[in-house]
């Protein structure tokens, strides 16, 4: 059935990322780790965007939080990696729990700006709390901090071979969350609440508890991108919680296909690796990304995946 | 199966593509192959205008370097990656050139924020990371030891030299306007470490977000009384804070103390800065050449093709970048010399470890055409250099130049110490 | 300078930066209410207007023509994105956002290639400064205020006096119904997403004498946009415009008192805490 079909192509899919590694050259080999590590965030981003319908231009501030906490974390010389990581992702988690409240009352235009709106003040606030944070110029995590014990192993985080893995980790754990919901059946529920919010609440469905727990994953997730990135890049920085970094998960997961499990995968993959070509040939690289976004604006609206309109993986 | 074939062909597609060499790449018989380096260069976002300017020099530094034999006989090839003034895109491109280029060695950036995000990749790459920056970072001690600044100046070491002349000449009570981040609060903080040295008081400290677009309604937070304001404003809006100053403070001000990356790439003739005559600015290399003039200077203007007046030979109203693009320029031939006094061959750690040795050994860059700005002293321990610092007078929207510090007024206190980390 | 002379500069100073960023508000506000789109290239048409009086005045001396010039050239390259970009893919809201977000890089770095990434300046026509016994303050600027008060109004008669204006409202408040009526709701598209992008454009002529010309300055705008509309209602005129104005009156007045930081966040806080209490913005249900 096609439940099945879907798990075992997504199973694929996972091994032949797993794989990979084993025959990418050393520069491909760190940038797909740098891909899967936003693909999570595009992922999470995806959670509310294609089940949900809701465009959020302000999720940098839960990819900000995984950083910075986990960052700070490790730079101040707290706790373990492996602890920073929880600890970012819940504090993520509870940045979710203290933001939805007022987010989750609008929606349409108003949740965008919104959103956005919040996400500056996060910015800012890292900005004002610099001492902490770094703020703008940002601050290293250092390398003897980034091993990780495992009984009479130490295993080195700063290897290419734990990144690729770590990002992968997170990344399965991102894209099975999506699959999950979408195999539940929970993605039809979602999908009534996208169509028309007040139906389905006349319905009888508890509208705000089903938009909170989407909105509670995917603020989660990306906690995780962001702590999975303070790790792998081993540099936090106000940057990373600029505006921009709110459009730009908006952008791999449209451009992949929204609403698809493997769409924000291909979309970061693709716009990532086309600035890194045009990077090299023209003097502004952001230009081909525009021209690549009309593109395809006009001529699969749908993502890239979404175009592959096939019956395996459906919304 | 059609999703995966197309996942797959587009991946492999784009990372082939991606993995493409320029042809000229392979060795032609008999030569000596190339010796690659790498740049990170702000083509584009907020650094782009002195992206631009460190590009050109650095491209007529390694003209000059083939044109008289390359480094040990070998030509020099730069490889050039934008890197957007983006730190995420800094750290990619650091490894982008380190293992899919496989340069030799490395120019960064200027940006502190990228340079932080770009020298741990380095360390890890063990790839020699030269920053181009006024930075902190490398003396410090926030990066590691692959990472070097030889060819400018820091923050700490600009305000040693000129805080003294300041506190002099202008006055002991200061106030300080600056950007909240890293450069502004290096300011900030370096100055008051001065004023406490020389019993001079900074009376209120104004720090202005980043991007920020117009700046009157803070300098109502300007005191009355101040001898001095200090001002480091850098950033796009830079012309408006300036002409918003002059507006604000009107005919009755203190006397101004700027830098000149206030001014970089602008002209002193732009409308609304004509309260500016009588100010001074802290310049890293007089951007004209009657403030400096040396035969070294003259040369290395025709060479990049700056004429007198610190602009562009073709264009005179496009103003260089003056008191900072020669850090690339004398990166370049530091890089030279320290290759061709280790015996640098190729890039393995063993030629590597000789390379940094050397380097950290060396003490003094002599004034020449490798480095017009002036001599410089280099610290091994810290991998920073130190030289002279220029203070200048605005006349007649004209930029002349009264003081010059010497470079032993330019040390600061610093333990940092990368020769102890292993390599 | 004492508190009291202090807060009346906060005052004016955020009265002018207000006045000024309605004329981008309402065009932003413009473009949702009539093409139900949000609009993120919104913030280039006003970089546009600024780069291109710049471009004027190098060549002609004379900045007054790139009032009329300017707001002209963006429209008539907003109709041409609304032709070719928006009608194709229906307004539909990802692929526009998508699409304006491209845009938005595209017009960005094409300037950054042709211009430069220098910050440019053209000198002020009114260089008079108006004293008074605290500070001196720009004539320049007061003019602007003006202006942008002007302009306001005479978009407010054109909607409310005029054929085409009534047309216009007609599509705002129902397309469908309007088609209905035999209105070209397609002419009207085009039509107001050009007016929206001409007023951007006017904005950032009158403002590059005050502050300057340069590629990244759109941002900045769209941001003060979106809050403008946020307080005041998308498709609300009336509100987007008093929003604009509160907005940078109380930046204006809290940038005195605490650091420029926090009266960012501050202002941030505002518009979260108005939108907590008013969703639909200040003016509800007023549908202009």
């Amino acid at each position: 059935m096609n439940a099945r079909r879907t798990i075992v192509s997504y199973l694929i899919i996972l091994l032949i990322l797993y794989l990979l590694q084993f025959v990418l050259s050393p520069y491909p080999h760190s940038l797909m780790t740098r891909i899967m590590v936003f693909a999570i965030y595009a992922s999470a981003y995806n959670l509310l965007l294609g089940f949900l319908g809701m465009i959020s231009l302000g999720h940098s501030m839960y990819f900000g939080a995984g950083l910075y906490v986990t960052g700070l974390l490790i730079i101040n010389k707290l706790v373990d990696p492996f602890s920073a990581i929880i600890i970012g992702v819940f504090s993520a988690t509870l940045l979710g729990v203290a933001t939805a409240p007022i987010l989750l009352r609008t929606r349409g235009p108003m949740f965008i700006i919104l959103t956005l709106m919040t996400s500056l003040a996060f910015y800012y606030a890292v900005i004002l709390f610099n001492n902490v944070t770094g703020g703008e110029q940002g601050l290293v995590l250092p390398l003897e901090r980034l091993t990780l014990p495992a009984g009479k192993f130490l295993i080195d985080l700063t290897s290419p071979v734990a990144r690729y893995n770590a990002a992968l980790l997170g990344l399965i754990i991102a894209m099975s969350t999506s699959l999950t919901i979408y195999l539940k059946k929970y993605s039809t529920l979602l999908l009534a609440i996208k169509e028309n919010e007040d139906r389905t609440e006349l319905l009888g469905y508890d509208v705000y508890r089903h938009k909170l727990t989407v909105f509670l994953l995917s603020s989660t997730l990306s906690g995780l991108s962001g702590s999975l990135y303070s790790i792998t890049a081993r540099y936090i920085g106000a940057s990373l919680v600029s505006v921009n970094y709110s459009i730009m998960p908006l952008l791999w997961a449209l451009l992949g296909g929204q609403g698809t499990v493997l769409g924000p995968l291909v979309g970061t993959a693709f716009l990532t690796v086309i600035i890194d070509i045009a990077s090299s040939y023209t003097s502004s690289y952001l230009i081909i990304v525009g021209i690549s976004l009309i593109a395809l604006v006009l001529t699969a609206p749908e993502g890239l995946l979404g175009r592959i309109k096939t019956r395996w993986l459906r919304v | 199966m059609g999703t995966i074939g197309a996942f797959i062909f587009g991946g492999a597609a784009g990372y082939l593509a991606g993995n493409m060499r320029p042809i000229s790449e392979t060795q032609k018989v008999g030569e000596k192959s190339p010796i690659k380096i790498g740049f990170q260069v702000h083509r584009t976002g907020i650094g782009a205008d002195y992206g631009y300017w460190y590009e050109r020099t650095a491209k007529a530094a390694v003209s000059l370097i083939n044109e008289r034999g390359g480094i040990d006989g070998r030509p020099v090839q730069l490889i050039i990656e934008d890197d957007g003034t983006d730190p995420q895109r800094g750290g990619q491109v650091v490894q982008k050139l380190a293992t899919e280029h496989n340069v030799d060695f490395i120019i960064g950036a200027l940006f502190s924020n990228v340079v932080l995000a770009s020298g741990p990749v380095a360390g890890e790459l063990k790839k020699p990371y030269f920053a181009v920056s006024e930075g902190t970072h490398v003396p410090l001690g926030m990066l590691n030891r692959w990472c070097f600044q030889p060819g400018i100046t820091d923050v700490p070491g600009q305000i040693s030299a000129v805080s003294k002349w300041i506190f002099e000449n202008l006055g002991r009570r200061l106030a300080i306007i600056y950007p909240d981040y890293a450069f502004g609060y290096d300011h900030r903080d370096w100055l008051s470490k001065a004023a406490e040295k020389e019993e001079a008081v900074i009376v209120e400290k104004i720090p202005i977000p980043p991007a920020e677009t117009s700046f009157t309604k803070y300098f109502s937070k300007i005191p009355q009384n101040v001898d001095v304001i200090y001002h480091v404003m850098v950033g796009p809006s830079i012309l408006t804070f300036m002409r918003e100053l002059g507006e604000y403070l009107g005919s009755r001000r203190p006397e101004l103390f700027g830098f000149i990356d206030s001014l970089e790439g602008i002209p002193l003739s732009s409308p609304g800065l004509e309260y500016l005559e009588g100010t001074y600015f802290w310049e890293g290399f007089p951007r004209y050449l009657e403030g400096y003039d040396t035969p070294y200077n003259r040369y290395y203007r025709e060479r990049v093709g700056v004429n007198e007046e610190g602009a562009a030979v073709e264009d005179p109203k496009k103003v260089s970048t003056f008191s900072h693009m020669f850090s690339t320029w004398e990166t370049l031939f530091v890089i030279k010399e320290a290759v061709e006094q280790s015996g640098y061959q190729r890039p393995t750690l063993e030629d590597y470890k000789l390379f940094i040795a050397t380097l950290e050994g060396m003490e003094w860059f002599n004034e020449g055409i490798n480095h017009p700005q002036g001599s410089k002293r280099f610290d091994g321990k810290t991998h920073q250099a130190f030289g002279q610092q220029f203070i200048s007078m605005v006349k007649n929207s004209r930029l002349v130049t009264i003081h010059r510090t010497r470079i032993e007024d330019s040390y600061y206190e610093n333990e940092n110490d990368y020769t102890k980390m292993s390599l | 300078m004492d508190p009291l002379s202090a807060f009346f500069l906060g005052v004016l100073d955020g009265l002018t930066e207000g006045l000024l960023f309605a004329l981008v508000a309402i065009g932003f506000t413009l473009s949702y209410g009539i093409l139900r789109i949000v609009n993120l290239t919104h913030g280039e048409f006003y970089m546009i207007g600024a780069v291109m009086t710049w471009v004027l005045y190098e060549a002609a001396k004379n900045p007054l023509y790139s009032l009329i010039i300017a707001p002209l050239f963006s429209a008539f390259l907003a109709v041409i994105i609304e032709r070719t970009v928006l009608s194709r893919i229906k307004y539909a809201p990802e692929p526009t956002i998508i699409a304006t977000a491209g845009l938005l890089y595209i017009i960005q770095q094409s300037t950054l290639m042709v211009i430069g990434p220098y910050s440019r300046s053209v000198p002020p026509p009114l260089s008079t400064v108006i004293s008074t016994p605290w500070f001196g303050y720009s004539s320049y600027k007061i003019a602007v205020a003006l202006a942008s008060i002007m302009i306001a109004a005479t978009l407010w008669i054109f909607l409310k006096r005029t054929n085409l204006g009534l047309r216009m409202r007609c599509v705002q408040q129902d397309a469908e119904l309007a088609k209905n009526f035999g209105i070209n709701v397609r002419k009207i598209y085009s039509l107001g997403f050009g007016l929206s992008a001409a007023l951007a454009a006017a904005a950032g002529v009158l403002i590059v004498p005050i502050r300057q010309a340069h590629y990244l300055m759109g941002f900045d705008a769209l941001l003060m946009s979106l809050l403008a509309v946020t307080i005041g209602g998308m498709g609300s005129l009336r509100g987007t415009f008093l929003a604009s104005v509160m907005i940078g009156l109380f930046g204006g007045i809290v940038a005195v008192f605490t650091s420029p930081t926090t009266s960012r966040i501050l202002s941030i806080m505002l518009v979260v805490v108005v939108v907590i209490f008013k969703p639909h913005g200040i003016l509800e249900c007023v549908k202009k």
